[in-house]
């Protein structure tokens, strides 16, 4: 069964502990043992503070704006949409819709103490975001030189959750779309 | 206060006393531990053991501590880590850059 709730909190800093709390009534939807309650509720935490911090960080909001988190709850699987007042993610100077010349490309977002957030052209209209993972292979000799104090927010949100997608079409604007299969989050 | 400043003997302490560090004042808490540093030591132990949550704005402001400290000779040590912001340290693999103790006489003995 598809149920949409929408979540509509002022675009300010002081309701991010609002938005963090509504993992929690959220988790109670989902028939999920105490062990998988505790492991997804941080989870889903995380990934709400991080994607409305990053609303807000990182998009020029209007005054007295509201973000509208729609949350659509369609089991097994629950997807989250962040919509923010960005015009996406220029490639090569180009924001969606993007041309037909970049669509499959891959590209390199940013770096992390660990590894890559990269992200694909899917369509003229959507990037997905995924993480390269270089732990396997870390150096312990200059890993401080390269971490940085910024960027960890994204890259969180794409390892603890199982797609993570920028999109933008004419009639929502753009969002960061996020997916969860609720079988596979051990 | 979120957060208290005091020094034991030559290492400077930080104790967080909020439940939640986050971006509300992982700036103004990074801004703080950053003068602290250089006015009173290079040797840094942060206690974390009243948080439960912590979010990327909050580690940030640690890694900003850790390479003031590095680069001045010394290094930023992590204290009482509960299990949720653990896994935050291991997700961000931050674990491997800093040294992490149970309680802050390990860690201030460490140096």
């Amino acid at each position: 069964m598809n149920r949409k709730i929408v979540l509509s909190v002022p675009a300010d800093i002081n309701y991010l502990a609002t938005v963090e709390s509504f993992a929690e009534l959220l988790i109670k939807r989902f028939e999920l043992s105490e062990e998988e309650r505790t492991a997804f509720s941080r989870r889903l935490r995380i990934t709400l503070n991080e994607a409305f911090v990053n609303v807000l960080k990182h998009t020029p909001v209007p005054e007295n704006a509201l973000v509208e988190i729609e949350f659509e709850i369609d089991t097994p699987e629950l997807v989250i949409r962040f919509p923010d007042w960005g015009k996406g993610v220029a490639i090569d100077g180009c924001y969606p819709p993007y041309p037909q010349k970049l669509i499959g490309s891959d590209h390199l977002f940013l770096k992390t103490i660990d590894g890559e957030v990269h992200f694909s052209v899917e369509s003229d209209r959507v990037l997905k975001l995924w993480f390269k993972d270089f732990a396997e292979n870390l150096n312990p000799d200059n890993l401080l030189e390269n971490v940085s104090e910024g960027g960890m927010g994204l890259s969180i949100i794409v390892k603890t959750m199982d797609e993570a997608r920028f999109v933008w079409d004419e009639e929502r604007g753009h969002y960061l779309e996020i997916r969860k299969h609720l079988g596979n989050f051990k | 206060m979120n957060y208290t400043f005091e020094m034991n003997k030559d290492v400077l302490i930080a104790r967080i006393q909020a439940k939640r560090a986050t971006v509300e004042f992982a700036g103004k808490f990074k801004e703080d531990l950053i003068k602290k540093i250089d006015e009173s030591s290079n040797k840094v132990v942060v206690n974390l053991n009243q948080c439960e949550f912590v979010d990327s704005s909050f580690l940030g402001a640690l890694v900003a501590g850790l390479k003031k400290a590095t680069m001045k000779g010394g290094d930023l040590k992590i204290v009482g880590l509960q299990h949720p912001v653990q896994a935050m340290f291991e997700l961000t693999r931050l674990y491997r850059i800093f040294d992490i103790f149970e309680n802050e006489k390990d860690a201030v003995e460490s140096f």
